[in-house]
């Protein structure tokens, strides 16, 4: 524990340097927190958009639900299979729905976004039974009533409850506000399908949602269906299919946070070796009367290398916390894929501040341990008579 | 002249350190340089986009496709010249993975529409002739090795089925922001003659026009007479500046594009914090050296002078070393986000080496500020005194 001490004296002789080093340490475990951060939060929000019991049915080649068209008979026909959850009033638990998008101003920045719409019908709360109206009541059917997502009413002042939204001619009252357990259905407005259907000028629906009895059900209903030439479709599993929407995002994210991280992770441990370094050269007289009254290499090696541990420490506790204030912190962007707009945030989990830190005292060891084994191999005589200036 | 020679020895009297140093900034550099490059190829793309093509959009969504028959009726507004107009065309090559972007454009109007497309005459006339015919960009013809002749095939999303299209030119776009090298061109005829067929409902549209103004006409007032020829139409209409255009979407990402901003900022500050050790360090080592110099009768200005160059040299040596890595980083960048929606080239480009050189400059002069200011309030006997 003499050595503990002793390390750690080391360290606070030298106030400026070390917390430079841990500075610099703390900044880099941020950015790499951040970007973990950012990344799960986006994997979160959309890996939490869909359900497993559930499958969504598109037209065959169709990438998203907005390029999808089925035609109205099939959908009919496809709502009815064997497989799907029986409702108690006869209703099986399959939802039709159009996806569109909508270009809206928002009037505080004057700046375009674009809102996805889903025009629905009230089986998609069976079908969905993470969504939960929080404020107001769920449309009327047959209605220009509208319920937004919680992120779209934090996002836009115009589409609160009770507010009223203006496009294709007619005006839109939003009666409810739901949330869906922070995921990407909260970015979202739904209404009344076949309102939708007539001021989009469109005649077919998108994609079925259809809630599964047994999940496992879902490879023999997919082969079925998907064999089956009269429906030219593709069934997927529903948050396999929301979590591919966002590839594109999250590839950037997680590509640019690796760059960043490998970058400067090497940056950070030659500064930590710098700092180890001259530490040594400044002590070699130390080492030397260390030596002679008695002490190994193996206690010198430790002695330095705990020392590096320590700043590594430090500073990456520093760079975690920096992170943890980031944690609420939410991003609204389009994503690529859509071309609507995404509301995600950074989250913090445990398992990513324990691998900041870690990597903190990683970087620590590796910039250390040259440095500790030049003091450790260092011959007593010679490192008595160098001089130090 | 002593001076500098001086300031160049004590720069390189600890060769470990001094590489460490440059190291750690080289990488500080080359992380800043990428940030700066994304950021750059964004801002670029507003900034060079055309301030005499208006895109005409739908209103109510970007989604959404006007009919074709609203070609005519743009063209006789008084300040066009001429209407092009095209569409996505949303084909995959293999796998949604290789995904580069194809678009079916009117291509008796794409030419003189878009004269940022470079193209031999021949290959023109032969596109022309061939409706079959596509052209692609030269980085799209490097990535899967295609030549003119070739056949590719497609699945087609927003114009379902399976096509083939043969490659009858590549082309280099002056202004890879606008009109990128990396897409596939096609003929919207033929496209759209096999979707009139198979769904007929959604045959005859495009998703944009681009109206070409004749010259000194105002933008404002012309894209106002576009929109108030369809206003209370089946579908409305919203028309902007390309450059406007571009703008906006470029604010859609604005979260994304401020957060990497910051992170450029935070990297200046770990900068500052590598080259403040490194000189701190430097400076306590020489303290009693900088003693004796006073006692020389070296004036304060001159041991700044020392710090001061030796700090920028550093700094310099480190951004040099930091751009010359950053083109190879920079490729591979390009070449693990590709992909996607995003068409970027990543090309290194003097604004980014300017911005690189002058963050190192600041860095430079920041980090000297304060072990300058230790050694100007330092008495000689202090400095004599100090031990190492």
């Amino acid at each position: 524990m003499v050595w503990g001490a002793y390390s750690l004296r080391n360290l606070w002789a030298r106030r400026v340097t070390t917390s430079l080093t841990v500075a610099g340490l703390g900044l880099v475990v941020f950015v790499f927190v951040a970007v973990l951060m950012l990344s799960h939060g986006l994997e979160q929000t959309m890996g939490k958009t869909g359900d497993p019991a559930n499958a969504i049915l598109l037209s065959k080649g169709a990438l998203s639900e907005i390029e999808s068209r089925l035609v109205r008979d099939q959908a009919k026909i496809l709502a009815s299979q064997p497989e799907i959850v029986q409702l108690a009033d006869l209703q099986s638990a399959a939802v039709s729905e159009i996806a569109l998008q909508l270009t809206l101003r928002k009037p505080a920045e004057g700046s375009l976004a674009s809102l996805s719409l889903r025009g629905s019908s009230p089986v998609a709360f069976a079908v969905r039974p993470k969504v939960r109206i929080t404020q107001g009541r769920a449309w009327a059917p047959g209605t220009t009533e509208v319920i937004v997502g919680a992120q779209v009413a934090k996002q836009f002042p115009t589409a609160r409850l009770h507010e009223t939204l203006r496009f294709g001619h007619r005006e839109w009252t939003v009666v409810g506000v739901f949330e869906a357990a922070g995921s990407g259905f909260e970015s979202e407005v739904w209404g009344d399908a076949e309102q939708f259907m007539a001021t989009f000028h469109r005649t077919g629906f998108s994609s079925i949602t259809v809630r599964l009895a047994y999940p496992e059900a879902l490879p023999s209903f997919k082969a079925r269906l998907e064999s089956d030439p009269r429906f030219k479709i593709s069934v997927k599993r529903e948050p396999e299919y929301y979590e591919g929407k966002a590839e594109g995002l999250a590839r950037m994210i997680r590509v640019t946070g690796l760059f960043l991280t490998v970058v400067f992770s090497v940056g950070a441990i030659l500064g930590a070796a710098m700092t180890m370094s001259a530490s040594v050269a400044h002590r070699t007289t130390e080492i030397g009367t260390l030596r002679t009254l008695g002490f190994t290499r193996r206690n010198i090696l430790q002695a330095f290398l705990l020392e590096s541990i320590g700043l590594g420490l430090v500073g990456g506790l520093l760079g975690v916390v920096g992170a943890a204030l980031l944690n609420s912190v939410t991003i609204s962007t389009v994503n690529w894929e859509t071309g609507t707009e995404l509301v995600f945030g950074f989250q913090l989990s445990p398992g990513m501040a324990g691998q900041g830190v870690l990597f903190a005292v990683g970087m620590g060891v590796v910039g250390g341990l040259i440095p500790a084994v030049r003091a450790a191999r260092l011959e007593v005589v010679q490192a008595l008579g160098e001089r130090t200036v | 002249m002593m001076l500098f020679r001086l300031m160049l020895r004590n720069t390189v009297r600890r060769p470990v350190r001094l590489a460490l140093t440059i190291g750690g900034l080289a990488m500080v550099v080359l992380a800043f340089g990428l940030l700066r490059l994304t950021l750059d190829e964004w801002q670029r793309a507003v900034r060079t986009a055309s301030k005499d093509r208006l895109i005409t959009v739908h209103a109510m969504s970007d989604a959404l496709t006007l009919p074709v028959s609203y070609k005519e009726r743009i063209a006789v507004i008084h300040g066009v010249r001429l209407v092009h107009y095209g569409n996505v065309f949303g084909g995959l090559y293999r796998d949604a993975k290789e995904s580069f972007g194809s678009f079916a454009e009117n291509m008796a109007t794409f030419f003189e529409t878009y004269p940022e497309i470079v193209l031999d005459e021949d290959a023109r006339l032969a596109l022309l002739q061939d409706r079959r015919g596509c052209i692609i960009g030269n980085k799209l013809a490097a990535r899967f090795g295609w030549k003119v002749g070739d056949v590719i095939p497609l699945k087609g999303t927003a114009y379902p089925g399976d096509w083939e299209v043969v490659v009858r030119g590549i082309f280099r776009s002056t202004n890879p922001n606008v009109m990128g090298n990396g897409e596939l061109y096609l003929h919207w005829a033929y496209a759209n003659e096999r979707l009139k067929k198979e769904a007929p409902e959604r045959g005859d549209q495009v998703g944009w026009y681009v109206a070409s103004m004749v010259p000194g006409a105002r933008a404002q007032s012309v894209a106002a007479a576009i929109d108030a020829n369809f206003a209370n139409s089946f579908a409305e209409t919203r028309t902007e500046m390309e450059q406007a255009f571009i703008a906006g979407w470029v604010a859609r990402s604005g979260a994304l594009l401020q957060g990497l901003y910051w992170l450029s900022v935070v990297m200046n500050g770990i900068a500052v914090l590598v080259l403040i050790n490194a000189l701190a360090m430097a400076v306590r080592e020489r303290t009693r050296e900088y003693g004796v110099m006073k006692t020389l009768g070296f004036r304060p200005r001159h041991l700044v002078g020392l710090v001061l160059g030796e700090s920028l040299l550093i700094a310099v040596s480190g951004a040099g070393l930091g751009l010359g890595l950053l083109y190879p980083a920079a490729q591979l960048y390009a070449a693990m986000v590709a992909g996607g929606g995003t068409v970027s080239s990543y090309d290194m480009t003097f604004e980014t080496v300017g911005v690189c050189l002058s963050m190192m400059l600041t860095v430079g002069v920041c980090a000297a500020v304060w072990p300058a200011i230790r050694l100007i309030r330092m008495t000689t006997l202090d400095g004599l005194r100090h031990r190492g």
